[in-house]
């Protein structure tokens, strides 16, 4: 799904933004990007450090209704 | 290597717009770091919400931080609100030099962060972290990584200047220009935010 037309290669898509949260969560927290988010709401993981925090503020750059928050059972 | 009246002209085009274009904001600051500190080819990255007003200007969080001149590393981030009729504002940012690629260093030299609306009450709105060790012993009980020192929150022009002035890094500029471009952008930046003050609702 490419949402923004790239204007150079300094300016991201909405795919790139969404592989990196992904490989970050998965390689930082060994989790999908819903358990993330679902781990920082619970305060399992704390808002106040700031690798979390700046993981959450990438996130809140991707549309709301992106795949990523889609959390897919099974596999 | 940009020359002082094209960056002069893009200053002026983000800081005199009533309406400033994110996409310029990043094209500027990607200029200051070519002319100053930052490795051949190494920029930084905008990312926008579709359909929203947030977005950010930023190292891509999966690679490595910007590559400087000097082979270390500055992680940069900064989150911005631009809404109809509102002016760009920062309301986020981290600044962290640091001497290896890692994601979270553990070998930051210093990390300047700002957050409009902190976590927890003992951090700061502005703050900055040095990793080092006080000369004195028996002073506090903890490292001194972990004391933020609240601060103004400071421009990246003088954020550039520090690594130049401070941590001896050398300008990409061999003309000298370099200084009086920051002090120029860093003067636009600041007459920016204090018309965005007048203005601002209370």
């Amino acid at each position: 799904m490419k949402v923004l037309d790239k204007k150079d290669d300094t300016e991201l898509t909405s795919d790139e933004v969404r592989e990196d949260v992904i490989q970050v969560a998965r390689e930082d927290y060994k989790m999908t990007v819903p358990q993330f988010l679902k781990a920082v709401r619970s305060g399992k993981l704390d808002k106040s450090n700031y690798a979390v925090r700046e993981l959450l503020v990438w996130i809140e750059t991707l549309p709301d209704n992106d795949p990523v928050f889609i959390e897919r059972n099974g596999g | 290597m940009p020359k002082f009246n094209e960056i002069k002209s893009l200053s002026k085009k983000v800081f005199e717009n009533s309406r400033t274009n994110p996409a310029d904001f990043k094209e500027l600051l990607n200029e200051l770091l070519t002319l100053t500190v930052a490795a051949d080819g190494h920029k930084l990255n905008l990312s926008r919400k579709p359909k929203g007003d947030l977005g950010l200007i930023a190292n891509r969080i999966a690679d490595k931080p910007l590559l400087l001149n000097n082979g270390r590393f500055l992680k940069f981030l900064m989150k911005y609100t631009c809404g109809k009729g509102t002016p760009l504002t920062i309301n986020y940012s981290c600044f962290q030099y640091q001497c290896d690629e890692d994601r979270y260093s553990k070998r930051f030299i210093f990390r300047y962060d700002y957050n409009i609306a902190p976590e927890d009450e003992l951090h700061p709105v502005a703050h900055l972290q040095i990793n080092g060790e006080l000369s004195e012993r028996n002073i506090v009980n903890k490292e001194l990584e972990d004391i933020r020192f609240p601060i103004v929150r400071p421009s990246v022009e003088s954020l550039l200047l520090l690594l130049i002035d401070g941590f001896g890094l050398k300008p990409n500029d061999k003309t000298g220009d370099w200084r009086k471009i920051l002090d120029y952008s860093e003067s636009a930046f600041r007459e920016y935010q204090a018309k965005k003050l007048m203005y601002s609702k209370p």
